[in-house]
């Protein structure tokens, strides 16, 4: 066979993790970060494991203005909950904006199988107490990175 | 067949010489392929793969992150250059083994990039990127049982991946249209790609897919049964997927001297006549609203069942017969639970069922002879 085909069959794979790894760093490493409220529970994945499930809340604050659809995004700030406003107004009055059909994007959580009761245990009565944060990473297109869940104020990893 | 226990019968009846006997011992002796370890090095690689696959979802904890990509990393370059090595020097077995650890070592490290860094993309594109990026390792095998896991790889890829593309179909009963449309195309150009495109290159390879679309084929005719044993309402029915079904029928019926085209024009009689019922089967069962009928279901399974019993003994594929045979004389005796409700029912049910098999052997035991004589002049295939 031939050994440039050999090389390339070889190398794509390998190849195609790295630059995964390379893309989900620099995604991360791009901008701030912002906190978001969630609740949730724990199932699991048959490849990657066991997860929290969660939901981002949106009841904290009332919305900015009205939007309907794919018009309406997340205002977000460093130091406030997010907040439903329209995609016009989020993207000039917000620190950032996130369309609000990345929502589907942010459900699970993934966890050490060793850990997962704990952390289930622990995830459920952060998010009684409104005290269970996703905290994201915004792209340039408003699109979501995780970089942690907080419980209580402590960083889960 | 026990090959030497069948010579010592022949030479005893006097049919073959002891010099014969020795001269295709020989043969048979340098011509054998270690199937034994063959199975075992599969097995072996693909329990592997499915144990690094099984450690990465365990998400070990003690290991920090950074570490766990590291040796990810590594570990695929490590596999990549000795895949490598082996290809480059042909050492197919070899080659074979690592491929199908590379290829099941690479969905793995897809879902710990996922699991690291809380990747929350679909399961779908981690599917697709997987299929994409090691279908040229995945060509770099010979071995039957890597095109089966291929064809495996493939196919679950295909089934998950149809799901984004179902959701895009408002209505149920265009979303089952659709579903149905998809999953005939998938099979038939999986067989015509396999015939056209890997059996000339890579026979085997060829030979393990071939199995796998087989295993599905086998599965979605059963399915098309299932209308049958529930009650179909209007938000269920079928249309344009049965005529988009029907039509790939028809093409795979003009198809099948070339892709059946080592079998006999009644062997191709028989999957045609299997792949019509199933047609049939499907399209009776959801083109209008019905209870649900299981003796129709049953029926249907029983016609679809004799029409591949009877591709088979048209192969020359007598252990294949037997064990369809079985599977029919089965399936009579499951109809009659189906059909019977009451004790008195079910007991009668069981004394004409039993009954029926007992001359369904009888008519086994007159038959077989006839049958061998048939075979023997017929085929050079699989022996009893």
């Amino acid at each position: 066979m031939n050994t440039r085909f050999i090389a390339l069959a070889v190398a794509l794979p390998a190849l195609t993790l790295a630059l995964s790894i390379a893309d989900a760093e620099d995604n991360l490493a791009g901008g701030e970060s912002y906190r978001l409220p969630v609740e949730g529970y724990d199932p699991r994945d048959l490849l990657r494991g066991r997860y929290l499930r969660y939901r981002v809340k949106l009841d904290a604050a009332p919305p900015l203005d009205d939007c309907t659809g794919s018009a309406c995004c997340l205002c977000l700030s460093q130091d406030g909950p997010p907040r439903v406003a329209s995609c016009e107004l989020a993207r000039t009055q917000c620190d950032a904006a996130m369309p609000q059909r990345h929502l589907k994007d942010l459900r699970r959580y993934y966890i050490p199988e060793g850990q997962a009761r704990q952390l289930e245990r622990r995830f459920i009565d952060a998010a009684r107490d409104d005290e269970a944060d996703i905290v994201v990473t915004v792209g340039a297109d408003g699109k979501p990175y995780v970089e942690h869940l907080e419980l209580r104020g402590e960083r889960i990893e | 067949m026990d090959l030497s226990k069948k010579l010592a019968e022949w030479v005893e009846a006097g049919l073959i010489d002891g010099e014969a006997r020795a001269r295709i011992e020989a043969h048979e002796g340098a011509h054998r392929r270690p199937l034994m370890l063959y199975a075992m090095l599969g097995l072996g690689a693909f329990t592997v793969g499915l144990g690094i696959i099984s450690v990465v979802a365990a998400n070990w904890a003690d290991v920090p992150d950074r570490v766990k990509l590291a040796v990810d990393l590594v570990l695929a370059a490590g596999l990549g250059a000795a895949t490598f090595e082996t290809a480059r020097r042909g050492k197919l077995l070899a080659t074979d083994v690592l491929a199908v650890v590379y290829y099941l070592f690479t969905l793995a490290s897809i879902a710990l990039i996922g699991q690291v860094y809380q990747l929350t993309a679909p399961s779908y594109q981690a599917l697709l990127l997987w299929s994409a990026v090691t279908a040229p390792l995945a060509w770099l095998g010979h071995s039957r049982w890597l095109g089966l896991l291929w064809c495996g790889g493939l196919s679950l890829t295909y089934v998950v991946s149809l799901e984004p593309v179902l959701d895009l179909v408002p209505r149920n009963a265009m979303r089952a249209d659709l579903g149905v449309t998809l999953a005939g195309g998938f099979l038939l150009a999986g067989f015509a790609a396999t015939r056209g495109l890997v059996a000339p290159r890579k026979p085997l390879l060829a030979r393990g897919i071939h199995t796998g679309l087989m295993m599905q084929l086998l599965v979605a005719a059963a399915a098309c049964t299932a209308p049958w044993y529930e009650r179909i309402n209007e938000r269920e029915l079928l249309s344009v997927g049965l005529v988009a079904l029907g039509a790939m029928g028809l093409l795979a019926h003009r198809m099948l001297p070339w892709l059946m085209h080592d079998a006999t024009g009644r062997a191709r009689g028989g999957v045609a006549a299997f792949l019509g019922i199933a047609w049939l089967s499907l399209s009776a069962g959801t083109l209008f609203e019905h209870e649900s009928v299981e003796a129709a279901g049953g029926l249907l399974q029983l016609a679809m069942l004799g029409a591949l019993a009877w591709t088979a003994i048209q192969s020359g594929r007598v252990r294949t017969f037997n064990a369809l045979t079985g599977l029919i004389a089965l399936r009579i005796l499951i109809t009659y639970f189906e059909i019977f409700g009451s004790m008195l029912e079910t007991g009668m049910g069981m004394i004409t069922g039993g009954m029926l098999t007992l001359l369904m052997a009888w008519l086994w035991r007159r038959k077989s002879p006839e049958l061998a004589r048939q075979l023997g002049g017929e085929s050079g295939g699989e022996a009893s």
